[in-house]
């Protein structure tokens, strides 16, 4: 299976917000980095065929998505950034509805939903409209009505957000599980999210695609750049304006700081082993990461 | 697709702003019907219809004479009893409805002669009043009994029906698309299987269900009500005797006019309807769309309210009158369609039912090419 953008922009008015990316995309997970405004929703809204790129084109197995038409949104499953529901309907009635969107058959459809409302752990709450849910049950509802059809391509954008470390964990080890036969495109900001499913790393900035590849193979740019150091506490800004900082840790004898710098930043610095929180901060300034 | 159609038919109808509106509306037409329920002259209607019982008949000369007679004989200023009154109100409407009958035999005589002196010559005019002529001799006159049951049930859609239907459609149908919008469904609509041709067919069918829902109580009601109210009598009555259809050529019977009224009415209440959801396609918010499709459905009002246009141009087709129907059966009006007469209904239907099916279909196109943004 494979899922190819080619040469794909998107321009809105006066903002070109995706700049002639390429890349494939095969069974496996990949987990999309970029800051806010880097154009990963636009990006992803143009793989599941709600924008259509101002130039270059997508194909699904070689052919173009818009041409596949509801043949590719068939096999898509896809949860947007902020989903949309409707107050009024329960859990079960709005998956049930979200099922004949997406053609599955109606005693087909019954047993997919529960089978989801019990992976999603909203079983309970199955017969509470939807309107009442809080910002993580909303969320989980939406990584249910995306699974509906079993997708081949699913693509989630900040799934994570809004839901508890427990629940993300969970979340994490459903894609893990079910990304064998699967395309899993998946975008954040919380690095720990992708760490250890990801198949490959997408680094978007400013619209354009800076790197693609495994974690390792992107650890392994960075390795030499990645510094702890223990200092007094008032250094800690000093050391802040002027280098990348991530980590910050109050011990016994000062304050550990991770920092990330070409050159060894202080006398007292030790190299650390990168991790891909400080591949994030590497390419993204600080105040972006959330 | 039946299992769409049935989540759109939900969204429309757990709407609670159409069931306030619908409860409002029939409690103010209780109000209003029950509020006066005696005849123009004022009688009661038990009194009026036992009158008619011994009044309905024809219109022959010995018996309008003989009914003159009896009127003469009447103290009409010191009737004593209400029955007496209605009695003698109903044989002065036998007379006014005779002296309609004498108009129209007038009328008919002087097209007769109008084709004679143009004297078989081939023009469309000619056959234009030809045609009049062979309907007008289907219309009998000669024939009176009570009938303002159904009398008001098909004065009430002009007088009622139509701005309530109008306004029910608007309530229920403007935010069909526009709400996908407003709730971020459409991301996860349009970017499934069945989210860009099968949802626009099920909104589509939802919508004309939604019509014949909305026709279909107020038929009830109105029937209903009337019926209680007048009786069930007089459906055999033709329709001239409704005073503002006196001059129409149309050949129909009571029951015949409210039959085909309320099958046009209908059906231009789905093109309406048809109308809104197109509209509501192209809006960005629920708001946005009620006001839009409002302005449609009130600036022939508007116009000929203040007279900008004359109403025989243009105005009789907008949306209000299409759904008014009568317009179109008060008089005789014909379309020459390269060189054949045809009556005006006709002509309307047609043109109306290919306007609307083209903006059904436009909506095809559109949702397909549809970006959220
Ligand atoms: N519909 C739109 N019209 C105009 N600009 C847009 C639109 N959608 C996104 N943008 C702009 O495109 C850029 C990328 O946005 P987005 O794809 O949402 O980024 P991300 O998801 O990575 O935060 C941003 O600068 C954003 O303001
Ligand atoms: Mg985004």
């Amino acid at each position: 299976m494979k899922l190819s953008v080619e040469n794909v922009s998107k321009q809105f008015k006066d903002k070109l917000a995706v700049n002639n990316v390429s890349f494939d995309l095969t069974e496996g997970v990949y987990g999309f980095l970029g800051a806010n405004g880097a154009g990963k929703t636009t990006l992803m809204r143009m793989l599941v065929t709600l924008l259509k790129p101002s130039s270059g084109r997508i194909l699904f197995e070689g052919k173009d998505i818009d041409v596949l038409d509801d043949k590719y949104r068939d096999v898509i499953g896809y949860l947007p950034q902020y989903i949309g529901l409707y107050k009024n309907f329960t859990a079960e009635k709005y998956l049930m509805y979200i099922a004949s969107l997406k053609g599955i058959e109606k005693e087909q459809a019954k047993k997919k939903v529960d089978e989801l409302l019990e992976v999603v752990n909203l079983s309970e709450h199955s017969k509470r409209k939807v309107g009442k849910y809080s910002g993580g049950m909303k969320q989980r509802i939406g990584i249910a009505q995306a699974l509906l059809n079993d997708p081949k391509v699913l693509i989630v954008d900040e799934p994570t957000s809004g839901l508890d470390p427990k629940e993300r964990i969970r979340f994490r080890n459903l894609l893990s599980s079910i990304s064998k036969d699967r395309i899993v495109l998946l975008s954040t900001h919380i690095v720990s999210d992708i760490e250890f499913i990801a198949k490959e790393i997408i680094v978007l900035k400013s619209g354009q695609l800076i790197h693609k590849n495994s974690p390792e193979i992107l650890l392994e740019h960075i390795k030499d750049k990645v510094w702890t150091v223990t200092v007094n506490e008032n250094e800690v800004p000093n050391f802040q304006s002027v280098y990348k900082v991530g980590n910050i840790v109050r011990q016994n004898d000062g304050v550990g700081l991770r920092i990330i710098a070409e050159e060894k930043p202080d006398a007292r610095a030790l190299q650390a082993a990168p991790n891909l929180e400080d591949l994030y901060l590497y390419y993204f300034d600080q105040e972006e990461i959330k | 697709m039946r299992s769409l159609l049935k989540f759109e038919l939900y969204k429309i109808f757990s709407q609670k702003s159409i069931w306030i509106t619908l409860i409002i509306i029939f409690l103010g037409l209780s109000a209003i019907t029950l509020s006066s329920t005696s005849t123009s002259y004022g009688d009661s209607v038990e009194d009026t219809v036992a009158a008619w019982d011994k009044l309905e008949g024809d219109l022959s000369e010995e018996r309008i004479s003989k009914l003159k007679d009896e009127l003469n004989k009447m103290d009409v200023e010191n009737l004593s009893s209400p029955k007496e009154k209605a009695y003698g109100n109903t044989i002065s409407n036998i007379l006014f409805e005779d002296f309609e009958y004498s108009n129209f035999k007038e009328r008919k005589a002087a097209l007769e002669q109008e084709i004679q002196s143009l004297n078989n010559s081939n023009g469309t005019n000619y056959e234009e009043l030809e045609l009049k002529l062979s309907m007008l001799e289907k219309v009998d006159l000669n024939t009176t009994m009570f009938n303002l049951g159904p009398t008001n049930i098909i004065d009430n859609l002009e007088t009622f029906f139509v701005i309530f239907t109008a306004l029910l459609l608007i309530i229920g149908l403007s935010s069909v698309f526009s709400k996908e919008t407003g709730t971020g469904m459409n991301q996860i609509i349009l970017s499934s299987t069945h989210g860009r041709k099968k949802v626009t067919s099920a909104k589509l069918l939802a919508a004309v269900i939604y019509v014949l829902f909305i026709v279909g109580i107020q038929i009830i009601y109105n029937v209903g009500i009337n019926t209680l109210l007048y009786t069930g009598q007089g459906w055999d009555s033709p329709l001239q005797k409704i005073m503002r259809f006196n001059e129409s050529p149309y050949a129909f019977n009571l029951l015949e006019y409210f039959s085909t009224q309320m099958i046009l009415h209908t059906l231009f209440s789905i093109g309406f309807a048809i109308l809104i959801i197109l509209i509501s396609s192209l809006s960005k918010t629920s708001v946005q769309s009620i006001i839009i499709s409002s302005i449609i459905f009130v600036i022939p009002l508007i116009l000929y309210g203040f007279s900008i246009t004359n109403f025989e141009n243009y105005i009789r087709y907008g949306y209000i009158y299409l759904m008014t129907v009568d317009h179109f059966f008060v008089s005789f009006k014909t379309y020459n369609i390269f060189g054949t007469i045809i009556l005006e209904p006709y002509v309307v239907t047609i043109v109306f039912v290919l306007v609307t099916v083209i903006f059904a279909l436009l909506l095809y196109p559109i949702q397909k090419k549809r970006q959220v943004s």
